[in-house]
């Protein structure tokens, strides 16, 4: 009986043993050998290094760009065509998505729930987009973005391989558009029967949308060149 | 005496096991980031680059505000104010608005629809121009740096449409119809080359006689857009918010 008792208990050990054995060879199996974890520690270090200079760079440009404002505030006060030229040109800069802006709008969230796998082709692709964007503006969105990249004058949506390029930024699945513009008429016109939402629901892709009543577009954060379009001066000759 | 050596065996496994046991709550602790699989190590890479891109264009535009800021500053000590800098400034702005008028050097492509018979079987709307091939142009013109674009007269904008409209095309709720003239201002040679490129937008829709000519120009002159401000809903964000 005594002897039963000891083979049961030696039992349940080398069953636990065992468990245990299998979840370590599981573990290892699936990549968390120490070369792969060592990798990942040094890329998550150099990834926070990277974020931590940005922030630094985004800060100085801020500071920077409120100076600019501060001044052009203080020339604002002096008299009426001054206070004009400052409205004018906050105008002119929101168009040109040099200001963060918000309202109300739509936030619509577009994800491939297969990216990764051995599909061989991205689900959503650049067009997708495109066709957004643009059915967004037929429905009189003001200002756009996707992944928080401000989609101006000069924007390309771009296949790049499995991701999308927005503004030269290297994307993959989840896409978040913003739109500001009203609601209603611009969740009505991408709902449309047939229209692009359905047209991208039919691609096996989540898609959602959702009416805001406050919507935050950042500015655009690069430097727009003009090396070779000049502004031609009224009154001259062409 | 057997009964201690019971204890003896049971002692030791537990050693064994709890030894077992550290090894690998320790194994599993460390590397916060739970699971590490080749394509989180992909997105971590990806993320870097995309952060690092977004650092260099950070820095140009950091240089350009120390510059304007230090032409504030400079107009403040000598003038007294700053006006004629923010006029500059709204004229940059209007032109990066799309606003002005603008000249330079880049290219003309000229599209009309294709003239090839086709059989029965073929479907006639491949022979076509649709508002989405003008859409995939304008884009490919955009990436080669354009820096201003228009279709028939006028220019596209941050928030151009391009809308079929039947047997017309309509820009920003104007119609258009057949030959298509884009414009676009830019580096000719790097706008030439995007258009013409083997397996680019503009050689699919060869494939199918669309009528494509790409010309590069040293001067050509791009209308303003002479729509109104679409300010009705947008508002500029408060500092400190």
């Amino acid at each position: 009986m005594k002897n039963y008792k000891f083979q049961l208990a030696l039992a349940l050990v080398c069953i636990v043993l065992g468990v245990m054995l299998s979840i370590q060879f599981k573990t290892v199996k699936t990549g968390v050998g120490p070369v792969s974890e060592n990798r990942a520690r040094e890329l998550a270090s150099q990834l926070k290094k990277t974020r931590e200079e940005r922030d630094n760079l985004l800060n100085m440009k801020n500071d920077l760009e409120k100076k600019i404002r501060e001044y052009e505030n203080q020339a604002s006060t002096g008299s009426v065509s001054a206070k004009m030229l400052k409205e004018e040109l906050d105008n002119v800069r929101i168009i040109a998505g040099l200001e963060d802006v918000e309202g109300p709008g739509v936030l619509i969230t577009l994800d491939d729930l297969n990216f990764g796998e051995s599909v061989g082709f991205p689900l959503i692709s650049h067009d997708k987009l495109l066709l957004l964007v643009n059915e967004l503006n037929a429905a009189g969105a003001e200002a756009i973005s996707i992944n928080d990249q401000r989609i101006i004058s000069s924007t390309e949506i771009r296949q790049a391989n499995v991701h999308i390029n927005i503004n030269t930024v290297e994307f993959a699945p989840p896409f978040i558009v913003k739109a500001i513009g009203d609601p209603k008429t611009l969740e009505g016109a991408i709902m449309m029967r047939g229209g692009i939402i359905e047209d991208i629901k039919n691609i096996e892709i989540a898609a959602t949308v959702k009416q805001e009543q406050s919507i935050k577009i950042p500015r655009y954060n690069g430097v727009i060149e003009k090396k070779f379009a000049k502004v031609v001066k009224e009154g001259e000759t062409q | 005496m057997k009964k201690q050596l019971t204890n003896y065996y049971f002692l030791f496994i537990a050693v064994f096991i709890s030894y077992l046991l550290t090894v690998q709550i320790r194994s599993n602790v460390v590397p916060y980031q739970g699971i590490v699989t080749i394509p989180k190590i992909l997105e971590m890479k990806n993320e870097i680059e995309n952060i690092t891109n977004e650092s260099l264009k950070l820095a140009s535009s950091i240089s350009e505000a120390q510059l304007k800021l230090r032409g504030y500053e400079t107009s403040i000590n000598t003038t007294g104010n700053v006006l004629e800098n923010m006029k500059q400034e709204l004229e940059a702005a209007r032109s990066f608005a799309d606003f002005e008028k603008m000249e330079g050097p880049g290219i003309i492509i000229t599209m009309n629809d294709s003239l090839t018979e086709i059989s029965a079987e073929e479907n006639l709307n491949w022979y076509l121009i649709h508002n989405s091939d003008i859409l995939e142009i304008i884009n490919e013109l955009r990436d080669a740096g354009a820096e201003a674009i228009s279709i028939n007269g006028e220019r596209v904008t941050a928030t151009s449409t391009i809308r079929c409209g039947g047997p017309t095309i309509n820009i920003d709720g104007k119609r258009h119809a057949v030959p298509f003239v884009i414009k676009a201002i830019g580096d000719p040679q790097k706008l030439e080359a995007s258009a013409t490129a083997p397996s680019g937008y503009i050689d699919l829709m060869e494939y199918y006689d669309i009528r494509i000519d790409v010309q590069k120009v040293d001067k050509l002159i791009i209308n303003a857009y002479d729509g109104e401000y679409k300010l009705n809903y947008q508002k500029k964000t408060e500092d400190g918010e």
